[in-house]
C-alpha cells in the first residue's frame, strides 16, 4: 500500500464523480425527458461520438480481461484485434442506415424499430429481454474491473466499490448519458497517456520488445491449426453481435447524423490498435514472471504488471484509468438496459399511458435498480464466476437479435413468427451447446471436419441456425398468404 | 449515389485478410521480435482504418445530403 498510489487514484475517481454532475449542464436541455436523458438529445458529433464509443465498447473488462486471456492462454487472445477491426466495415454499413430510421420514427431502443417494423411488441419484448439479460452480467464485470484494480492497491474492497458504485449511480441520475460522453473525454485520454507510456516503459525494464517475446513459449506466440476455425468463427460472430448490445447502439443513436457514425468507423479502428498492444501487455506479465493472484488469477496480470513496471504515483494513474475505464461502460449500459425496459416493457405492458416525463423517471429509476444487481453479483461471494459465465452466455444470446434488427433493414420479406422461431432455435441451440461446455467455453467441438471434430464459436453456429428458420419459414409464409400482407401493410 | 455503391466492396477486403489465419498464423518473419501472427494483425487494423476512410470519401460528396434509403425496408 502506498499513499501517494492512493491518494491519486482517488483523486482522479473525485475529480471524474465532479465532471459526471457537470454534465448536467452540458448542452443543456430538459433532462425529464427520455430522448435527452438517455440519448442526449442525438446531438453528439465526430469527436464525442468517437469518445463516447470508444470508452463504452473497449470497456475496462476488456482491458483486463483480454492480456488475461493472453497471459494465460496465449494467442487465442488476440482474437480481439480481427474482431475489432472487421466490425467496423460492417458498422459503416449497417449502422446508419438503422440511425435515420430511429431518428425519423423517435426510437430510442433496437426494440422500438423491430416493433415497428414488424407491427409487434411481442418480438419486440424478445429482443428488449434479450439486450436486458445480455447487459446485466456486462455491467456486473465492469465492477469487477474496478475489484481488481482495488485488490492491488490494498485497500478495503467493499467500502471503496460501495463508493464508486453511489457515484456511478448518482451521476447517471442526474445527467443521464451526458455524463458518460463527458466523463469518457477524460478517461479515453487517461487510457491512452497510461497505454503509450507503458509501451515504452515496460519494455526497457525487460531489455526491449526481441527479450519479451524471447521469453515467452513459442507455444503462446502463434495459432495452433486446431483453433483457427475457432478463432475467426468467434472474431467473425463477435464482431456482428457486438452492435446489438443495447450499450452499443445507446451510443450510435446519439450521434447527431450519418456522417458522424460513418466517420466513426473510420476512426474508432486506433481503440482496436490500442486493445492490441493492451493485449500485449499479457505477454509482457509473462516476461516479466507475474504470478496470478487469488481470487482473480489471471485477471490481476495487468494490474500486477502495472505496479511492477511504474512509480507508484504513476501506478495510481494508470489503475484509476482502468477503474474509471469501467464507470462510462457500466454508465452507459445501464441507460440502455433503463430504456429497454422502460420503453418496451413499462410503457408497453404496464403504463401505455406514460408521459415522457414519466418515461424519463421509470429510466432514471430502473438505471439504479440495474447497478445494484450488479454490484450484488460482485459483492456477494461465489457470484462473481456468474456474472463471467453470464457474459459469455450474453454474447451468444445477443447474436440471435441479429435478423430482427440487422437484416429486417434489408430484407422486406421477413415474417414476424419466422424471426421469433428462428430466435427461439438460435436461443435453444446455442444454450444447449454453451451447456455442453459446462458454460467454461465459447467454443464448442462440432462434428464437422475429421474424426476429431471443429471447434467452431457456439453463438454463430446458433446464428446460423436461427437464419435457416429464419429463411425458411418466411419464404413459406410468402408463398403460404401470397403478397397480401405486403399490400395490407403500404395500403396502412 | 447508387452508383459508387460498388467501392463498399473493398469493405469485404479486411475480412478476407483476417478471418483466414493459414494466411498469417506463423512465427516469422518477425518485426521487433514480434511474430508475424502479431504484427500482421496490427497491421490491418491500421489498413482497414485507411480503406474505410477511402470509401468515405468516394461514396460521400462533400456538401451533398445523406441518402436516405430507409423507405424501401418499411
Amino acid at each position: 500500500m502506498h499513499a501517494d498510489e492512493i491518494i491519486i487514484f482517488v483523486a482522479l475517481g473525485v475529480l471524474v464523480t465532479g465532471i459526471g454532475f457537470v454534465a448536467s449542464r452540458w448542452q443543456r436541455a430538459d433532462l425529464d425527458l427520455l430522448e435527452e436523458w438517455g440519448l442526449a438529445g442525438r446531438r453528439f458529433g465526430t469527436v464525442v461520438t468517437w469518445f463516447l464509443l470508444g470508452g463504452d465498447l473497449y470497456t475496462a473488462y476488456t482491458f483486463v480481461a483480454v492480456p488475461a486471456l493472453v497471459f494465460g492462454s496465449g494467442a487465442l487472445g488476440l482474437f480481439a484485434l480481427p474482431y475489432t477491426i472487421i466490425v467496423y466495415p460492417l458498422v459503416y454499413v449497417v449502422m446508419p442506415k438503422l440511425w435515420q430510421i430511429a431518428r425519423d420514427r423517435g426510437h430510442v431502443t433496437a426494440a422500438d424499430y423491430v416493433k415497428d417494423r414488424f407491427d409487434s411488441r411481442g418480438l419486440a419484448l424478445l429482443i428488449a429481454i434479450t439486450g436486458i439479460v445480455a447487459t446485466m452480467p456486462y455491467i456486473a464485470l465492469q465492477i469487477l474491473g474496478i475489484a481488481v484494480v482495488i485488490q492491488v492497491l490494498g485497500i478495503n474492497i467493499e467500502a471503496a466499490l460501495l463508493i464508486a458504485f453511489l457515484a456511478l449511480a448518482i451521476f447517471t441520475y442526474a445527467s443521464g448519458l451526458r455524463a458518460p460522453a463527458l466523463i469518457a473525454l477524460v478517461k479515453d485520454a487517461m487510457i491512452w497517456i497510461t497505454v503509450i507510456v507503458a509501451i515504452i516503459v515496460i519494455p526497457s525494464k525487460l531489455g526491449g520488445f526481441p527479450a519479451i517475446f524471447a521469453k515467452v513459449p513459442a507455444a503462446k506466440l502463434n495459432l495452433p491449426p486446431s483453433l483457427f476455425a475457432g478463432y475467426s468463427t468467434l472474431a467473425f460472430g463477435s464482431a456482428l453481435a457486438l452492435f446489438l448490445y443495447p450499450h452499443a447502439i445507446t451510443g450510435t443513436f446519439a450521434s447527431k447524423s450519418q456522417h458522424v457514425i460513418k466517420r466513426n468507423s473510420a476512426f474508432l479502428p486506433a481503440y482496436s490498435f490500442l486493445l492490441g498492444l493492451i493485449a500485449l501487455f499479457g505477454y509482457m506479465a509473462i516476461a516479466a514472471g507475474i504470478k496470478p493472484l487469488a481470487p482473480y488469477g489471471a485477471n490481476s496480470a495487468v494490474p500486477q504488471l502495472i505496479q511492477f513496471a511504474f512509480p507508484t504515483w504513476f501506478a495510481g494513474f494508470a489503475l484509476a484509468a482502468i477503474a474509471i475505464g469501467a464507470l462510462v461502460p457500466a454508465s452507459v449500459m445501464s441507460i440502455a438496459a433503463a430504456n429497454l425496459f422502460c420503453r418496451n416493457i413499462w410503457t408497453e405492458y404496464v403504463r401505455p399511458a406514460a408521459s415522457p416525463r414519466e418515461e424519463a423517471q421509470v429510466s432514471k429509476i430502473v438505471s439504479l435498480l440495474v447497478k445494484v444487481g450488479a454490484v450484488g453479483f460482485i459483492l456477494i461471494p461465489g457470484l462473481t464466476q456468474y456474472a463471467i459465465t453470464l457474459q459469455l452466455a450474453g454474447g451468444v444470446w445477443i447474436l440471435q437479435t441479429l435478423p430482427a434488427v440487422f437484416l429486417a433493414l434489408y430484407v422486406r420479406w421477413l415474417d414476424r413468427w419466422a424471426v421469433g422461431l428462428g430466435w427461439l432455435a438460435g436461443m435453444a441451440t446455442g444454450t444447449y451447446w454453451l451447456l455442453a461446455t459446462h458454460f467454461s467455453s465459447s467454443l464448442y467441438s462440432f462434428p464437422v471436419g475429421g474424426v476429431a471434430g471443429t471447434k467452431l464459436y457456439i453463438g454463430l453456429v446458433a446464428f446460423a441456425v436461427n437464419l435457416i428458420v429464419v429463411v425458411v419459414l418466411s419464404a413459406a409464409a410468402t408463398l403460404v398468404r401470397g403478397r397480401e400482407p405486403e399490400a395490407e401493410r403500404s395500403a396502412a | 449515389m447508387h452508383g459508387r455503391d460498388w467501392v463498399l466492396l473493398v469493405l469485404l477486403i479486411p475480412f478476407v485478410a483476417v478471418l483466414w489465419p493459414p494466411l498469417y498464423a506463423h512465427l516469422t518473419p518477425t518485426l521487433l521480435g514480434m511474430p508475424l501472427f502479431i504484427w500482421y494483425q496490427f497491421a490491418w487494423a491500421v489498413i482497414t482504418a485507411v480503406l474505410t476512410i477511402i470509401v468515405y470519401f468516394v461514396r460521400e460528396r462533400p456538401g451533398e445530403p445523406a441518402p436516405t434509403e430507409h423507405d424501401d425496408a418499411r
